[in-house]
C-alpha cells in the first residue's frame, strides 16, 4: 500500500479533525478518513452513517461506496472530473455560457436529488432564523461543493464526500456556498468575468435568501471551528507582506522622499553652519567675558586704592580744614554776605541767579543762593518775578528724621550719627533711641552731639528690644518722613537728598528704598548689593519670596499710621513685616526705588540684632503666613465662620450703613445678627424693608428695650462662628479691618479678644484698647488713646489690654461660649465684667491699631443728640446704670468709679468709705428683689 | 567532549523518558536564547498548547509546539515494531508522532535544553529515549529501521568536516540504517515557489539567497529536485520517493505525490510566512495553476519530503 495524497484540518474542532488520504494497493486507489483526534472517531463513524443514509435518500445519484473498518471510513476512489474542473475550465477559457451551464445542470441536479418540504430545521446550528418557505432537503449534504461531485463518461454523476449532512436544509443554500467556496478557490479567475451576485442571480436567488444563507454558513463554519475559533491560531502568526504593487506605489513616491530628503540635507547644511557661527561667537564671548572679568577686577582693585587714598585724604589736616572753612563759607554767604550782595544790587543778584540757572555756579551756592532768596521773597523784595517764584517752590524740603536705635556697639556709633548729621539734605533731624545700652561709650558719644540742634537722643526706660526702639523713635520724631539707620552703618552723604528727590518725583510713594554697600569688617572688602534685579512691580508677592526694601529706606509716618508701628514679636524681622505690610495696604505705588548704594551695612560679628539665625527664621516664616493669611481673609480664603452681632436702637440709617460697610468689606462666611432692641415702629418697618433681606442677615425683634448690655446678652447666644464680632450699629468698618483683626486675634493662641482701634467721623480716637487701675476696692476704667488723633503716630503701636470695650471688638468663638453673660447689667459694665472673666481664664485681650472702624457716636454729635432725645434717655436711664453698678459689685466686689454713673447715683460728694456702705446697701436691695 | 565521573549522573530520567548525556560537551551551541527556558516551563507545567498557541505569536513558539507539525509524517506507515532514530530532534515537534509508531525512538539534540525540552514533553514515552550531543560524536550499538532528518540535512556542512560534507554525512547516516531501512528526508527545496515569489529564505532570511544559490554561504545549503536526487544516489540510496509537502514542511496541510499531484485550483493564495515578513511578487496560486500545467509543479514545491532506502 502506499500512500499518494494526505490532507489534514486542524484548524476545526478537535471532534472534527480528521485525515484524508488517498491510497493505492494492488494497482486500486481508495480513499480513507480517519481521526487524528480521539474526539473525532464519532465523526467518523457518522460519515459512514451519512454513506448508508444517503444511498436510501438520494435515488438519482452515484454515492461513492464507503466501508468502515477499524476506525476508519474507506471509500471508492472515482475516477472522472468534478463539476469544479469543468467550471475550471470554463473559467480559465472565459466561456460564460459554458460557465452558466454547467451551473444550470448542477442546480438541476441538486433539485432533483432528493426528498423535500418546504420546511427547515428549527434553529439551524444554533442560529435564531427561518428557513420556512424554502425548499429543503430531508437529508442534505451540505457540502455537495463542485469538488464533491464527480461525472463519468457516461455522464453519470457521483457524490465523493459526504461528511457534512443535516436534516431539513435549504437546497439554495447548497447551491449557494458551493457557488460561494468556487468564488473563493478561484476568485482571481472571476474578476473581470462575472459577479457572484451575477451567479446568484441567474439561480434566481433573492437578497434576502443570501442574507440567511450568509448567516447560516456562518453558524456552519462556527460548528466547525468553533466560535472563537481556538484552533485557527497559525494565522496570528503571520508577519507582514509587501505586495510588489505596494512596493512600486512607494518607489512611485520616491522621488518626492528624495527630493524632501535633498531639502533635509540642505537645512542640516545650514544648521551645521549656523552652529559653527554660534560656536564662533559663543568663543568670542568667552574671551569676552573673560576680558571683563579681568577688567573688573582691575577696577576693583584700583577702587579699594581709591578709597585708601580718598580715606587718607579725609585723614589730613588740609581736608579737615576745607570742611572748616566750607561750614564756615555757607554761613556767611547764608547770611550776611548775601543779603549784602542783594541790598546792594538787586540786578546783580539777577545776573548771578541766571549764571547759576547756566549751571556755573556750584550747587552749594546754589542752596545758599535759594536760602537767602527765600528771605527776600518774605521781605516782598523780589515777588514780582514769576519765574523766579516757580524756582522757589521747587525746593520745599519736607523735614526727614533720621531714627537711630542704638545698641552698644560704641566703636562704630560715631561714624553713624556723624553720616547722618552730614547729609546734603538740610532738612534733616537726627533721633537716637538708646535701649539701655551696657556700654557707658555710648553715652559719652551721644553727649558729644548734644549740642548740634538737628540731634536729640532718648533712652528706654528698660531694654525694650529693637521694635519698640524705633517706635519711640518714631514717635518721638517730628519729621513726616522716617530714615532708618542703624547704630553700625553710615550713610552716603547724598542719601536722604537722593531717595528724597526720588521720593518727590514719583508722586505717591511712601517708601522708598536704595541699594545698599555691604562693608566686611574683617576683610575690608565693600561689596555693593543691588536690588536692580529684584522686581519694581508686585511687590507683595516678591517680598514673600524675600526681603530686599530695606537699606536704605524711607518711610512715611503715615504708613505707620496705617499699618501700625513695629511689633516686638517680630524683633529682628521687623523691617520685613512693615515692607509686607506697606506692600499689602499701600500697593505698589507706595514704593519707590533709588539704585543706588546709598547706605553702608557694616558686617561685623558683633551685630545689633542678635537673635539667632534659626529664630529670625521662624520669625519670617510667621511674617510670611500671616501676610498670606491677611491675602486669603481679604479674598474670602478661609473657612472660618465670623458673626457679626448688632445690636440696634433705632437710627435706622446707621444700621443699614453698618451692615452695607460689612457686606463690602468682609468676603469670608460670615452672618451678621442684628438685634433690635424694641426700636421704634418706623425703624423695625424700615429694617424689615431694607436690612433684613439683605445677604446673611438674620434680624430679632425684642419687644422691649434689653438695654445695649441685655440685648448683646441675648443676640450672641445666637452666633455660631469662629469669631463673633460685637459692633453697634452705628460702627462703620473700614477696608481691611477684617483681616487685621482676624490675624491679629491668631498671632497668639492666648488672645481671647481683639479690639478695633475705633475712631470717631473727625478724626479722634473714641478708643484704642482700654485699662483699668484698682485702688482701695475701686476700680476705674479708662479708654487708651481716647481723644488722641488717629494721625498720631503714637496710637499705632500694638499693645495688651486690660479690658476691650463690647463695642468694636473681635471674640474668639470658643471662649463666648465660656463666658457668663450676667442678665445683672442693663446698659453698662457688662464688657468689663466679660474682660474680667477672660483675663481670670489666663487669656489675654489686645488693640490693633490698623484695624479701624468709625463711630458715629451719638455723644459725639451735639446736634444729633439733641434730635434723638429718646435713644439718650434708653441709653442712659439712671435705674438701668445704677443696677449695672450694683451687679458688677456683687460679681466682683469692686466698686466702679465711674464719676457720670456716681454723679447720677448722688455718690460724687462721698467719701470712699460712704460710697462703699451705699453700694453694698443696693447690692443688698437688689438681691432682695432679685430673690422677692 | 567531558565525562562525568559518576556513570549514573549521565543518565537523566525525565519522567520514563532517559536521558543520555554521555556525549554532551557540556554546551548548548545551538540555542533560540530565551525563547527555550520559556518553551520548558511550558512543557514542564503541561501548559494547554493550544492556549499557548492562542496568545503568542512568535515563529519558535508555533513551529515548535504547533500540532500541524505533525501532518508531515501523521499519514506515513511505518513498519510494525520498528525502530526510529530521529536525528536532530529540536523540540520534540515530531518526536512524539514517531514514539506512537514505533517501538523504539533514540531521538538526537545537540541542546541539552533542548533535550530537556524532549524529555518533558513526552515523558510518558516509555518507548524513548534521548541522546544529548553532536552526532557524529556519538557511538550507537544499533541499526534502525528508519532514521529521520527533518530540517536536518541543510546543515551538514557545519558539523561533517570534509569536501563534500552533504554526501558524508549521508554516509555516515547510512551506516547507521538497518539494511532496507528507510531514510527520511524533509528539506525547502532552494527553487521553491515561494523564494521566487519574495519569500524570504527561510535559513539565512535573504530573498533569492537560494535561487542565487547562497552567494555568501554560512555552511547552508538547500537542494533543487534532481540535485537532491544526486546526491541521495552518490550516497548509494536507492528508491527514492518524493512528497510534497505545502505549503511546507514545517506546517503543511496537503501532502502530494508524483502519483497524486495538485491540480488547478488545489493550491491556496501564498504561501503563509508566518516566521518573518516578506515580498509578495506574483499570486503564488496561479504561477502553480500553470506550472501544473505545464508538469512543472514538483520543480517548484516549496518543501520535498522524501524516502529512500539503504539497499546495501
Amino acid at each position: 500500500m502506499k500512500i499518494l495524497y494526505a490532507k489534514y484540518n486542524r484548524e476545526r474542532l478537535p471532534e472534527f479533525q480528521i485525515e484524508t488520504t488517498i491510497y493505492q494497493s494492488n494497482g486500486e486507489k481508495n480513499v480513507k478518513k480517519r481521526a487524528t483526534t480521539v474526539q473525532a472517531g464519532k465523526h467518523i463513524k457518522k460519515i459512514y452513517e451519512n454513506y448508508l443514509l444517503l444511498q436510501t435518500e438520494y435515488q438519482s445519484i452515484h454515492i461513492a461506496t464507503a466501508s468502515m473498518q477499524n476506525n476508519e471510513v474507506i471509500f471508492e476512489y472515482i475516477q472522472g472530473q468534478s463539476f469544479d474542473q469543468y467550471l475550471a475550465k470554463a473559467l480559465v477559457q472565459r466561456d460564460k455560457k459554458e460557465f452558466l451551464n454547467i451551473i444550470q445542470r448542477y442546480a438541476i441536479l441538486l433539485n432533483n436529488i432528493g426528498k423535500t418540504t418546504l420546511v427547515g430545521i428549527k434553529q439551524p446550528f444554533g442560529l435564531n432564523i427561518e428557513l420556512d418557505v424554502m425548499k429543503c432537503l430531508n437529508v442534505a449534504n451540505i457540502d455537495l461543493t463542485f469538488d464533491n461531485i464527480f461525472i463519468d463518461e457516461k455522464g453519470c454523476y457521483s457524490i465523493i464526500d459526504y461528511e457534512w449532512v443535516f436534516e431539513m436544509m435549504p437546497i439554495n443554500f447548497i447551491l449557494y456556498r458551493s457557488i460561494y467556496i468556487m468564488h473563493h478557490k478561484y476568485c482571481d479567475y472571476f474578476t473581470g468575468f462575472i459577479g457572484l451576485s451575477e451567479i446568484y442571480d441567474f439561480l434566481e436567488m433573492s437578497q434576502e435568501q443570501i442574507e440567511i444563507f450568509k448567516t447560516l454558513e456562518d453558524g456552519f463554519q462556527q460548528y466547525v471551528h468553533g466560535s472563537d475559533q481556538l484552533y485557527m491560531t497559525a494565522v496570528n502568526y503571520l508577519k507582514e507582506s509587501d505586495s510588489l504593487a505596494d512596493i512600486y506605489r512607494e518607489s512611485k513616491r520616491l522621488p518626492e522622499v528624495l527630493a524632501w530628503g535633498n531639502s533635509l540635507d540642505e537645512i542640516l547644511k545650514d544648521k551645521e553652519e549656523k552652529n559653527n557661527e554660534l560656536l564662533a561667537w559663543g568663543n568670542s564671548l568667552d574671551e569676552t567675558i573673560k576680558n571683563k572679568d579681568q577688567r573688573i577686577s582691575e577696577l576693583a582693585i584700583w577702587g579699594n586704592s581709591l578709597d585708601e587714598t580718598l580715606q587718607k585724604c579725609q585723614a589730613t589736616y588740609t581736608y579737615k580744614l576745607q570742611c572748616k572753612y566750607d561750614k564756615l563759607r555757607d554761613h556767611i554767604m547764608s547770611t550776611s554776605f548775601m543779603k549784602i550782595l542783594l541790598l546792594s544790587n538787586k540786578n546783580n543778584l539777577h545776573k548771578a541767579f541766571n549764571k547759576m540757572r547756566k549751571g556755573e555756579i556750584s550747587s552749594l551756592f546754589k542752596k545758599a543762593y535759594q536760602r537767602v532768596s527765600f528771605e527776600v521773597a518774605d521781605h516782598h523784595t523780589i515777588n514780582d518775578d514769576q519765574q523766579d517764584e516757580q524756582l522757589y517752590a521747587h525746593e520745599q524740603e519736607a523735614l526727614v528724621s533720621i531714627v537711630i536705635p542704638v545698641y552698644n556697639n560704641s566703636q562704630y556709633l560715631e561714624k553713624c550719627i556723624t553720616s547722618a548729621l552730614s547729609q546734603t539734605y538740610i532738612n534733616v533731624e537726627v533721633i537716637v533711641v538708646d535701649d539701655c545700652s551696657t556700654d557707658e561709650r555710648v553715652y559719652s558719644i551721644l553727649d558729644s552731639f548734644a549740642t548740634n540742634t538737628r540731634f536729640r537722643w532718648t533712652k528706654n526706660a528698660t531694654n525694650s528690644g529693637i521694635s519698640a526702639t524705633m517706635n519711640n523713635g518714631i514717635i518721638a520724631s517730628q519729621g513726616q518722613w522716617i530714615a532708618f539707620l542703624d547704630c553700625d552703618d553710615w550713610l552716603d552723604v547724598e542719601a536722604v537728598e537722593k531717595l528724597m528727590g526720588r521720593i518727590y518725583a514719583k508722586s505717591g510713594s511712601v517708601y522708598g528704598y536704595t541699594d545698599r554697600v555691604n562693608a566686611y569688617e574683617a576683610t575690608d572688602v565693600m561689596e555693593i548689593e543691588s536690588f536692580k534685579c529684584r522686581p519694581t512691580e508686585n511687590y507683595f508677592s516678591e517680598l514673600l519670596i524675600g526681603m530686599y526694601t530695606s537699606h536704605l529706606k524711607i518711610i512715611h509716618k503715615d504708613v505707620f499710621s496705617r499699618i501700625g508701628l513695629h511689633e516686638s514679636r517680630f524683633d529682628g524681622a521687623q523691617d520685613y513685616d512693615i515692607a509686607l505690610k506697606t506692600a499689602y495696604h499701600f500697593g505698589d505705588s507706595a514704593f519707590c526705588y533709588l539704585p543706588e548704594p546709598m547706605y553702608y551695612h557694616r558686617i561685623h560679628n558683633k551685630q545689633t540684632t542678635n537673635e539667632s539665625a534659626e529664630k529670625i527664621e521662624n520669625i519670617v516664616d510667621a511674617i510670611k503666613n500671616e501676610a498670606r493669611q491677611r491675602l486669603n481673609i481679604q479674598q474670602g480664603n478661609v473657612d472660618k465662620l465670623v458673626s457679626f452681632v448688632i445690636i440696634s436702637f433705632d437710627k435706622k440709617d446707621m444700621t443699614l450703613q453698618c451692615v452695607q460697610a460689612i457686606g463690602a468689606t468682609v468676603k469670608v462666611p460670615y452672618e451678621i445678627i442684628i438685634f433690635d432692641n424694641a426700636s421704634s415702629p418706623d425703624t423695625v418697618e424700615f429694617i424689615k424693608e431694607y436690612v433684613e433681606i439683605l445677604d446673611k442677615v438674620q434680624v430679632f425683634y425684642s419687644d422691649k428695650n434689653l438695654g445695649c448690655a441685655g440685648g448683646r446678652r441675648q443676640a450672641i447666644k445666637m452666633a455660631k462662628g469662629d469669631y463673633i464680632i460685637n459692633l453697634d450699629n452705628d460702627i462703620i468698618v473700614t477696608p481691611n479691618w477684617l483681616e487685621e483683626l482676624i490675624v491679629r486675634a491668631d498671632s497668639d493662641a492666648q488672645i481671647a479678644a481683639v479690639c478695633c482701634k475705633t475712631i470717631f467721623p473727625d478724626g479722634s480716637i473714641q478708643f484704642n484698647g482700654a485699662q483699668f487701675a484698682i485702688k482701695d476696692g475701686f476700680i476705674s476704667f479708662s479708654l487708651i488713646n481716647s481723644g488722641e488723633r488717629d494721625t498720631n503716630v503714637a496710637t499705632a503701636l500694638w499693645h495688651d489690654c486690660d479690658w476691650v470695650p463690647g463695642g468694636a471688638t473681635l471674640f474668639k468663638g470658643d471662649i463666648v461660649a465660656q463666658l457668663e453673660y450676667s442678665t445683672g447689667y442693663v446698659n453698662a459694665f457688662e464688657d468689663n465684667d466679660i474682660s474680667l472673666q477672660i483675663a481670670a481664664m489666663g487669656h489675654k485681650m489686645v488693640n490693633c491699631p490698623s484695624a479701624k472702624v468709625y463711630h458715629h457716636h451719638v455723644m459725639f454729635n451735639q446736634k444729633q443728640a439733641d434730635t434723638e432725645q429718646k435713644y439718650i434717655q434708653a441709653r442712659y436711664n439712671t435705674s438701668g446704670f445704677i443696677k449695672s453698678l450694683v451687679t458688677f459689685y456683687q460679681r466682683n466686689n469692686l466698686i466702679i468709679a465711674d464719676q457720670y454713673v456716681h454723679e447720677l447715683m448722688d455718690m460724687d460728694q462721698l467719701s470712699h468709705a460712704e460710697v462703699k456702705s451705699k453700694v453694698q446697701k443696693l447690692a443688698e436691695d437688689q438681691l432682695h428683689a432679685d430673690k422677692g | 567532549m567531558k565525562y562525568k565521573n559518576n556513570e549514573n549522573e549521565l543518565i537523566e530520567k525525565i519522567g520514563v523518558v532517559k536521558i543520555d548525556y554521555h556525549f554532551y560537551s557540556g554546551n548548548d551551541l545551538y540555542s533560540d536564547g530565551e525563547i527555550e527556558n520559556e518553551l520548558l516551563n511550558i512543557v514542564k507545567n503541561n501548559t494547554d498548547i493550544t492556549e499557548v498557541l492562542g496568545e503568542d505569536n512568535r515563529w519558535s513558539v508555533l513551529c515548535h509546539l504547533s500540532p500541524q507539525r505533525r501532518n508531515l509524517l501523521e499519514w506515513y506507515n511505518f513498519e510494525p515494531n520498528s525502530t526510529i532514530l530521529e536525528i536532530g530532534a529540536g523540540c520534540g515537534a515530531l518526536t512524539g508522532l514517531l514514539c506512537d509508531h514505533a517501538q523504539k525512538v533514540v531521538a538526537i539534540e545537540l541542546s541539552k535544553k533542548r533535550a530537556e525540552i524532549i524529555g518533558h514533553r513526552y515523558r510518558d514515552k516509555a518507548n524513548l529515549e534521548v541522546i544529548v550531543g553532536n552526532l557524529h560524536d556519538i557511538q550507537l550499538n544499533e541499526k534502525f529501521d528508519y532514521i529521520t532528518l527533518i530540517g536536518v540535512l541543510e546543515y551538514a556542512a557545519k558539523f561533517t568536516d570534509s569536501e563534500n560534507p552533504y554526501r558524508d554525512f549521508l554516509i555516515d547516516i547510512k551506516k547507521k540504517l538497518q539494511p532496507n531501512g528507510v531514510l527520511i528526508i524533509a528539506i525547502e527545496n532552494k527553487f521553491g515557489l515561494k523564494y521566487w515569489a519574495g519569500a524570504k529564505e527561510d535559513h539565512t532570511g535573504k530573498v533569492f539567497d537560494s535561487l542565487e544559490g547562497y552567494p555568501q554561504s554560512r555552511g547552508i545549503a538547500t537542494f533543487g529536485h534532481d540535485e537532491l536526487t544526486t546526491l541521495l544516489n552518490s550516497a548509494n540510496f536507492s528508491d527514492i520517493e518524493y512528497y510534497y509537502p505545502m505549503p511546507d514542511y514545517k506546517m503543511p496541510t496537503n501532502i502530494f505525490s508524483k502519483d497524486y499531484l495538485p491540480e488547478i485550483g488545489q493550491i491556496g493564495a501564498c504561501s503563509p510566512n508566518y516566521d518573518q515578513d516578506r515580498l509578495v511578487m506574483f499570486r503564488e496560486n496561479l504561477v502553480y495553476n500553470s506550472l501544473i500545467k505545464n508538469d512543472k509543479f514538483e520543480f517548484f514545491a516549496n518543501s520535498f519530503l522524501v524516502f529512500c532506502k539503504n539497499r546495501g
